[in-house]
């Protein structure tokens, strides 16, 4: 088992390695035991420095079926995860740990509103937007895509993005990444973006998602964050499902340009033709079965 | 060829347009192009001001309900439910030669109706616009596009016919308000409940 050795505050460092059992030496030289005879990831959240100086950010222990462990470390005592603190199911959804700098927060967006992107993000070639589909709900069964769509309002077949062909041939889009930032982990879904790769004949990437045998309406705690992967910070969050009912395909937010500039905006609507609906609202012809 | 307009600017109507007297005021939006629970209920509306900027009575309050001012100066053609279709989805007209002369200002107002409970604002409507032509030859005079001016809103002074030196010159005002109708009554001076 290889730890990496805690580094500057603010990182995140993590581990994948099978191995029954480890003990090494960990913050202050105090040693942390784990027994499990599974994969075993350990993700230590160091962003956080807590001022009592026997505290040191959070830990979180997955071994790969269930989450052992969450929550603060405190130094000066050994950490036993054989007695867990509590217990996730591998099916359900964990609140993530905070991921990211704590600068302010995100801005909450409301339905209906735009915002400059340019001016909440410090660097629109490296966004990422995340979902989370709120605790308590099943891990699949839904997708993620953009359709990038000309001031026609429509989308060549190559420009809809979505798990199949995860990665636009222009390099702006790329679900399931996050320019390299690990804050992937926290999330249910991501697509990195960078606004400066996107063809100058693209107006709108529409960040979109379809469900299969469930309604987007049971997914009321849902939201979407905008992540200044520059920064490390969340600059914005919208939760999108908050009126929606019997859809299946939704629109999240679309990113559009607007004169010298990207913009967001909070969509939350969507469709109950599910993706059929999504493609023929973009411009797209699908072919049935 | 009409002026377009963006948010603020005003121009001449009757000095560009010398004999014009009867106008057609037209606002259009369009909405829901998703599926959903509530559709959408826009709502056009008229304040005829005095120079303080206040209506003097209910009556200067010309909308769905009183469509017609006691001057016979304002009209308002009737409530499209829906807002389908391209051009207009609401008109008024104004004949401009009638206008009471202590009414200095004509207002004109969109309002999201039951924009709250429905979730709704003006972010979630597009294409919104306001358009004055010439009654008479139908001729497009002058044209503001909402565009990207709104989005948490739910009422909007989309513009004012107003009087200057002895003509009428339009703004496009474009000014927004949350809350519906009801502060947007009270910013004219009705007292609604």
């Amino acid at each position: 088992m290889t730890v990496n050795p805690p580094g500057a505050a603010g990182r995140h460092f993590r581990s994948a390695v099978a191995e029954k059992r480890f003990a090494k030496p960990f913050y202050g030289g105090k040693n942390i035991s784990v027994k499990e005879n599974s994969l075993m990831n350990l993700m230590t959240d160091i962003g956080k420095r807590i001022p009592q100086p026997s505290q040191y950010g959070r830990l979180n222990v997955d071994t790969g079926e269930k989450i052992i462990h969450t929550g603060n470390i405190v130094l000066g005592s050994h950490l036993s995860v054989n007695q867990p603190v509590r217990e996730i199911p591998r099916n359900r959804i964990p609140e993530a740990s905070a991921p990211l700098a704590d600068t302010g927060g995100p801005v909450p967006m409301k339905t209906g509103q735009k915002i400059s992107l340019n001016q909440k993000v410090s660097d629109i070639s490296r966004i990422v937007t995340a979902l989370k589909w709120g605790a308590g709900n099943l891990r699949s069964g839904h997708d993620i895509s953009v359709f990038m769509t000309d001031s026609a309002n429509k989308t060549a077949e190559d420009n809809f993005i979505f798990y199949n062909h995860p990665a636009s041939s222009c390099g702006s889009v790329l679900i399931g990444s996050d320019h390299g930032s690990g804050i992937k982990q926290h999330y249910d879904a991501t697509v990195q973006m960078n606004l400066k790769l996107v063809p100058s004949h693209i107006q709108t990437l529409a960040i979109t998602a379809t469900i299969d045998e469930r309604t987007f309406g049971q997914f009321r705690a849902a939201s979407l964050g905008i992540i200044d992967a520059a920064a490390g910070k969340q600059v914005l969050s919208y939760s999108f499902a908050e009126n929606l009912s019997e859809e299946t395909a939704i629109v999240l937010a679309e990113i559009y340009r607007y004169k010298d500039e990207w913009r967001i905006a909070a969509i939350g609507r969507g469709f109950k033709g599910g993706l059929a609906a999504l493609c023929e609202n973009y411009g797209i012809e699908i072919e049935n079965g | 060829m009409a002026v377009s307009l963006k948010k603020g600017q005003k121009v001449d109507l009757t000095k560009t347009n010398p004999g014009l007297k009867k106008v057609l005021v037209g606002l259009g939006w369009d909405t829901n192009k998703y599926d959903g629970t509530h559709p959408f209920d826009l709502d056009s509306s008229v304040f005829m001001l005095g120079e303080n900027g206040k209506v003097t009575g209910e009556g200067d309050f010309i909308f769905y309900n009183n469509k017609k001012h006691a001057s016979d100066s304002v009209t308002h053609l009737g409530d499209n439910l829906t807002g389908e279709g391209t051009g207009d989805d609401e008109q008024v007209k104004v004949s401009l030669d009638k206008v009471p002369p202590q009414v200095h200002k004509i207002a004109f107002a969109v309002t999201i109706h039951d924009a709250a409970s429905r979730s709704q604002n003006f972010g979630q409507v597009s294409n919104a616009f306001i358009r004055i032509a010439n009654e008479e030859s139908n001729q497009e005079l002058i044209r503001y596009d909402l565009g990207e001016d709104f989005s948490v809103e739910t009422a909007i002074v989309v513009g004012e016919l107003y009087r200057h030196s002895g003509e009428w010159k339009f703004n496009a005002v474009g000014s927004g308000f949350g809350g519906g109708l009801a502060p947007l009554c009270r910013n004219f001076g009705l007292n609604v409940d």
